[in-house]
């Protein structure tokens, strides 16, 4: 009966979110248990004590009752003992349902995650990188989880998931999606609707925005046939819109590409210019200079921005990657002659492929 | 303790008995707000008490954080601690003891109103002090210049910002090499590096000095800066009593440096890896761990041993600093004769918190000195 | 002591002042008189003064906090980057300040030190010296906070960055490595200033130890002493044994960030969960440093205000030093979700249980201490039920996060954000302007207005609840803390909660303007405006320098039926029965043995 009481929808509640994960109905029902259990506790002490209140009020000319020292060892074992076993309850069904939490399935599928000031990127095991979370629905998934600076906290509210991202060590959680979410709207060309990722551990500036999302493709295959086709960009997008994606992943929460300001300069306009650095020396923002800038972030640092705030992404941007977002900045640099910008994806190039190839 | 189990187990007891027996309105010591000496007393050496338990907690967390990374790391600390020198350790440690003897002595003789022999106990004990504070600073110049101070000061450290000091020859190749050590321990494959460039003595050197110019965490790639000629001669001058090329980790190991070359004695006497490994050799020891059989992510933990060896023994030592200055104020009250049998709550309290020092001390000798 | 022989030259004046109006407030004149005073009395009115501007700077942290959370989106600042900085700065700095000026010193440095020493009957604390020691300690302690606050205004304005960074933006726990390599914020400053406020805790809590172990009067045994005593004593231990290992991480960070010592950085080769253990070791008990004197003070007023002997004083005493005891033993709840082992989150998720069973006992001996009592609801009562709501749903919320897997879900989210502001602020807050307003007569001399407090309690306790009882449900639907922005189902939570704390804000100001006009003209307080037994009503309001012309007789704290009412100029005054009762020699009823 209690099963019955304490079984939810499903769908969000005015407590809880949906659930979307198969640990998610036994947190629920533990909230749930808790929550009437708190009810019932509090609700008896608010109408003991506005009930005396009302009772026992003093009006004015009334004599007071005397007051006698009060101990009652019966009334104090009354409320020390049934809660002792309710609480007792709680700890052991919370350890139990932590446990399955905790012991992940062997045969988990996995990814790697790095947590990075202040993105995510998420690596599958044929090597493609990507700042969402793809997974296949009703699949265990193992996240082995890395920080390159200070300590995130991943988060998937629908999956009752979380666990730190401590640099230096690496934290393992994992789940199983029971409902397929998202879809890739070809209009933005990206894909919208996922379950919500949050950082849960302050990281700074733009700790807010460290966000992403799950997508759980509907069936194991479709979700191969996605990691099949984020493998390779080279056959469906140009250089520029390549750099512009991973902007998207990885630069975004840093730098603006319109000249407002933020954290890191702004990329308009920074292709080719003048930069001017704190140890007083000078450079032209060439190729070489960006690319040092995205390995070697703390080489030189632009006049009038602090030290220390980017790392480097060696290892995790390659250089067919860097030359992609090079092209980006180029695109968006008054200082480049546009016409020069590629129009075709590079396989596309001097008609190597053209037949059969995938459409973008 | 005695006061404090007094007090738990009835804490009228401590006050009430003395009710009567002084004319408390005239005792010149006797604050307004207590009623009689004998609760005065016990007030003060209780708080003192407490505040000695505080004391522990404090050093308690540091012997948490020592005995975490020591579980944790064990080779590290067997490895780096063979830096310190136990013999200047032992000596402290009898230093102390001696001048906690006297300190108990100029208790005993303040509660008898020995004014003469309370004045010299007290100057022992602040010679005492002195004379570790003496041995500490000895200790602490040798980690000096051999770059073993914490944080940034620590060759072992990867944004090692410290001092070189080519002028002085087994120095800088001890650091040259430790720094090396550095270095590698961003898991670099420097073997590879110098093995190409065939110079592998000069080459070493030249990424030691590099490691400690580049900026963080960029590594070995972008370290290797072309050294001004004297310098490059010169460090390589002093490696030269190594032969051959070798695998740069062993060949840095402070350990099998030693043993090639007596040159390279980094820490003096015995204590240093270098002598230690020789000696234990030919004591027939058991294999003495030595810095190649770090794995690489550990040889940057070295520096963590000297954080957690520096902040103990800084702590330790900032204690005894403010306790022979509270010494050398009871030493002046005491002078003018006014402790006696019915007022000597002031060197009583001196006395714990000294104790104390020491008993610290006698902890941290064999924690960080004497590990197996 | 001699009173006890002649009971008779003692007896409680019925008006306020002593015969002569000689009092601890015109004792001696002038300002060296204040700053080099030893009377814990005026020690304690040093503290408040400082210990309410810094709860006053807190506040308006929090004002602009919530403001900056009143909509989605940058609110304070047009700019992104510039309004996400600025809220950091504020949430850090309400944080740190709140917790470190204001909640941890509120109740024992004030409250406990104006009243401690009266409640035993003493003249002054153990080591007045050390007391007046440990404000001065605190005051030093809250300009490094200040010059935190300076140097991030002066960066905002002039872009000039002072020695040691610009404000603070890692969040009161200045968890590693973000504050030892990553912020630009004056992390030293700050927290040079956390590890200087220890010492001044820690001489406060080896003060209030000595006091109550050595200065008890003849006849007040331990289970004789009111409650209030207890709940500071409690919290002393803490302060004496947790502080410590707070001072000592502190230590290490700062070396950490000055020298890179790497104890804490995994970049050096330290742990940065290691930081944590050390931290939540301090900084887990010192939850309890805040809730177990308001505890006391709450045990006080609802005896008092219900005319009742208290109800269980053994269990609620015990409970407040095992409360203390096991705070010590459950700091691992916070790193639930750190990565440590599966073993220890059991172990510490069923010692964290065990906390619920102490909390229980206290709520419900209060709530049967009213039964048949005779409840006067004035002011301070106002805000003892205000408490007693309060603390149930804070304790009651703590049980969802000690459940483990619940916990996983409810981590690092605004549920824990409602709470422990429940906990801290609902509870303890109520505890200390309740505490404030029960003891203003006798601090002060004067009565404040009592329709003005009463309204301004009722008004805190809607805000109050408007605020964070949606951030309950914000958290449980995985709305995270220390976010500048947040996405947009979340909206609706963030509008109403600022609502709230603008109403809280009002109150508060309407609750300090009540005091201030109270010290200006309000009526002449009685010794004994609501009736206590406890003995510091014993003496006039306000107390001579001495406290108490003569020893007063030890009695049961809790004795009400001692003292009759008589008028509100004279307030209560003990009964013909309870002065013969001195003069025989008998008085000490002794009802709790």
């Amino acid at each position: 009966m209690l099963n019955a009481i304490l079984a939810q929808s499903k769908g969000a509640t005015f407590w809880m979110p949906e659930q979307a994960s198969t640990v998610a109905a036994e947190v629920d029902w533990m909230f749930y248990a808790i929550l009437y259990i708190c009810y019932f506790f509090f609700f008896l002490i608010l109408v003991m004590m506005l009930g005396f209140v009302l009772k026992y009020r003093h009006r004015s000319g009334a004599v007071d009752h005397p007051a006698p020292a009060g101990h009652s060892l019966a009334l104090e074992m009354l409320w020390t003992i049934p809660p002792t076993i309710i609480v007792l309850f709680i700890a052991w069904r919370g350890i139990r349902g932590f446990m399955d939490m905790a012991v992940i399935p062997p045969n988990a599928y996995e990814i790697q995650v790095t947590g990075q000031m202040w993105n995510w990127s998420f690596t599958y095991p044929n090597g493609t990188t990507v700042s969402e979370l793809h997974i296949p629905k009703d699949v265990p998934v193992r996240l082995v989880m890395n920080s390159t600076d200070v300590i995130h906290s991943l988060f998937v509210p629908e999956f009752r998931s979380k666990k730190d991202v401590v640099p230096g060590r690496f934290s393992k959680m994992w789940f199983q999606a029971t409902e397929a979410r998202g879809e890739y709207d070809a209009a933005q060309k990206k894909w919208v609707n996922g379950f919500p990722i949050y950082c849960t551990e302050y990281c700074g500036t733009s700790h807010s925005e460290m966000l992403s999302q799950v997508i759980v493709h509907p069936t194991r295959e479709m979700f191969d046939d996605w990691l099949a086709d984020a493998s390779v960009w080279t056959d469906k997008m140009t250089p520029q819109a390549r750099g512009a994606q991973l902007y998207g992943m990885y630069c975004t929460s840093c730098h603006s590409v319109d000249g407002s300001s933020n954290t890191g300069p702004t990329w308009k306009d920074l292709f080719g210019a003048d930069r001017a650095f704190t140890d007083g020396s000078q450079s032209k923002a060439d190729e070489d200079y960006i690319r040092e800038s995205i390995y070697y972030p703390q080489k030189k640092i632009v006049a009038g921005y602090p030290a220390g705030q980017m790392n480097s992404f060696l290892g995790q941007i390659n250089e067919t990657d860097v030359g992609a977002i090079i092209w980006y900045m180029k695109s968006l640099s008054d200082k480049f002659d546009q016409s020069n910008l590629p129009t075709k994806p590079p396989a596309l190039e001097e008609g190597v492929v053209d037949e059969g190839a995938p459409k973008p | 303790m005695s006061s404090i189990s007094t007090n738990l187990g009835d804490p009228n007891d401590g006050h009430g008995h003395g009710h009567g027996g002084h004319a408390h309105s005239h005792n010149p010591f006797l604050a307004h707000h207590f009623d009689t000496p004998e609760q005065q007393f016990t007030t003060g050496k209780l708080g003192m008490w407490v505040f000695l338990g505080t004391e522990l907690l404090m050093f308690g967390g540091l012997f948490c954080a020592y005995a975490v990374y020591r579980h944790n790391h064990p080779e590290v600390f067997m490895y780096a601690h063979t830096y310190l020198d136990k013999w200047w350790g032992a000596v402290n440690t009898v230093v102390l003891l001696v001048s906690s003897f006297t300190m108990a002595w100029g208790v005993r003789a303040a509660q008898l109103g020995q004014k003469g022999l309370l004045c010299v106990l007290l100057v022992l004990t602040l010679l005492g002090g002195a004379g570790f504070m003496v041995i500490k600073g000895i200790e602490y110049k040798a980690k000096w210049e051999h770059h073993l101070f914490p944080g940034r000061l620590n060759v072992y450290n990867k944004d090692y910002a410290g001092p070189e000091k080519p002028g002085e020859a087994h120095d800088t190749h001890g650091a040259a090499g430790v720094s090396h050590g550095a270095a590698a321990a961003q898991g670099h494959d420097h073997a590879h590096d110098t093995g190409v460039a065939g110079k592998p003595v000069v080459e070493h050197a030249n990424l030691a000095t590099g490691a400690e110019a580049a900026p963080r965490s960029e590594g070995a790639e972008t370290a290797p800066q072309a050294p001004k000629p004297g310098e490059h001669a010169e460090v390589a001058a002093m490696a030269k009593p190594v032969d051959g090329p070798k695998i740069p980790v062993s060949f840095f190991d402070p350990n099998s440096l030693g043993a090639a070359s007596d040159a390279a004695k980094i820490v003096p006497k015995s204590g240093g890896p270098a002598g230690l490994a020789a000696s234990e050799a030919a004591h027939g020891h058991a294999a003495h761990m030595a810095y190649g059989d770090l794995p690489a992510r550990d040889k940057v933990r070295v520096n963590t041993f000297f954080s957690i060896y520096f902040m103990m023994t800084g702590l330790h030592g900032v204690h005894v600093v403010v306790g022979m200055g509270l010494i050398a104020w009871i030493l002046i009250k005491g002078a003018t004769g006014i402790f006696g049998p019915s007022y000597y709550t002031p060197v009583d309290l001196v006395g714990l918190y000294w104790h104390l020092v020491d008993l610290i001390w006698i902890f941290l000798f064999p924690l960080l000195y004497l590990i197996h | 002591m001699s009173a006890i022989t002649t009971p008779n030259q003692f007896d409680v004046p019925a008006k306020g002042n002593e015969p002569h109006g000689h009092n601890y407030l015109n004792h001696s004149k002038g300002i060296l008189s204040w700053m080099f005073t030893l009377d814990h009395k005026r020690i304690g009115l040093m503290y408040m003064a400082l210990v309410l501007f810094a709860f006053f700077l807190g506040g308006t942290f929090a004002m602009l906090l919530r403001t900056e959370l009143i909509a989605e989106g940058p609110t304070l600042l047009a700019d992104k980057t510039q309004a996400w900085n600025l809220y950091n700065h504020m949430f850090s700095l309400h944080g740190a300040v709140m917790v470190f000026l204001f909640i941890i010193p509120a109740v024992p440095a004030i409250l406990g030190n104006f009243i401690l020493p009266m409640q035993l009957g003493a003249k002054d604390v153990a080591f007045p010296r050390l007391n007046l020691l440990s404000l001065y300690v605190y005051a030093a302690g809250a300009a490094f906070f200040l010059y935190v606050l300076l140097s991030g205004v002066i960066n905002a304005w002039t872009g000039y960055t002072m020695p040691g960074g610009f404000g603070l933006d890692t969040g009161w726990t200045f968890y590693t490595p973000y504050s030892s390599s990553k912020s630009m914020s004056s992390v030293i400053p700050a927290t040079g200033g956390a590890f200087i406020l220890g010492f001044s805790s820690i001489l406060t809590g080896v003060n209030f130890i000595a006091s109550i172990h050595t200065l008890r009067p003849k006849g007040m045994g331990w289970f004789d002493m009111p409650l209030f005593l207890w709940g500071l004593y409690a919290t002393s231990i803490i302060q004496i044994l947790a502080t410590p290992v707070l001072a000592i991480t502190l230590m290490l960070l700062i070396a950490e960030r000055a020298m890179g010592i790497g104890i804490f950085d995994p970049a050096l080769g330290g742990d940065p969960v290691l930081y944590q253990h050390f931290f939540w070791f301090y900084s887990h008990p010192a939850v309890y440093i805040m809730i177990l004197p308001a505890m006391g003070v709450i045990s006080e007023i609802i005896s008092t205000f219900s005319r009742r002997h208290i109800f269980g004083y053994t269990f609620i005493a015990y409970s407040s030093i095992a409360i203390a005891l096991l705070g010590f033993l459950v700091w691992g709840h916070h790193m639930f979700t750190s990565g440590q082992s599966a073993l220890t989150n059991v172990a510490f998720s069923l010692i964290t249980f065990s906390v619920a069973i102490p909390s229980a006992i206290k709520v419900f001996n209060w709530v049967t201490t009213m039964y048949k009592g005779s409840i006067r609801l004035e002011t301070p009562m106002l805000y003892g039920i205000g408490f007693i709501w309060m603390f149930s749903i804070g304790g009651l919320t703590g049980i969802f996060l000690a459940a483990l897997s619940v916990d996983i879900h409810m981590h690092d989210t605004y549920f824990v954000v409602a709470h422990f502001h429940y906990v801290m602020v609902g509870s303890m807050l109520f505890a200390f302007i309740g505490g404030m307003n029960y003891w203003f007569p006798k601090m002060f001399g004067k009565m404040y207005n009592e329709r003005v407090a009463a309204f301004a309690a009722i008004l805190l306790f809607i805000g109050f609840n408007l605020t964070f009882f949606i951030q309950f449900v914000a958290g449980s639907h995985g709305m995270p803390r220390r976010y500048a922005n947040y996405p947009v189902q979340f909206v609706s939570h963030h509008y109403w909660s600022t609502i709230g704390a603008y109403i809280m804000g009002l109150s508060l100001v309407i609750v300090l303007f009540n005091w201030v006009a109270a010290l200006l003209n309000g009526k002449k307080a009685p010794a004994n405006p609501w009736g206590s037994n406890t003995l510091e009503w014993q003496s006039a309001s306000p107390p001579p320098h001495d406290n108490f012309p003569t020893t007063p007789v030890v009695t049961d704290p809790y004795d009400l039926d001692r003292w009759r009412y008589v008028s509100d100029d004279e307030g209560w005054v003990l009964t013909d029965e309870a002065k013969a009762a001195i003069a025989a020699g008998t008085a000490r009823t002794g009802q709790l043995h």
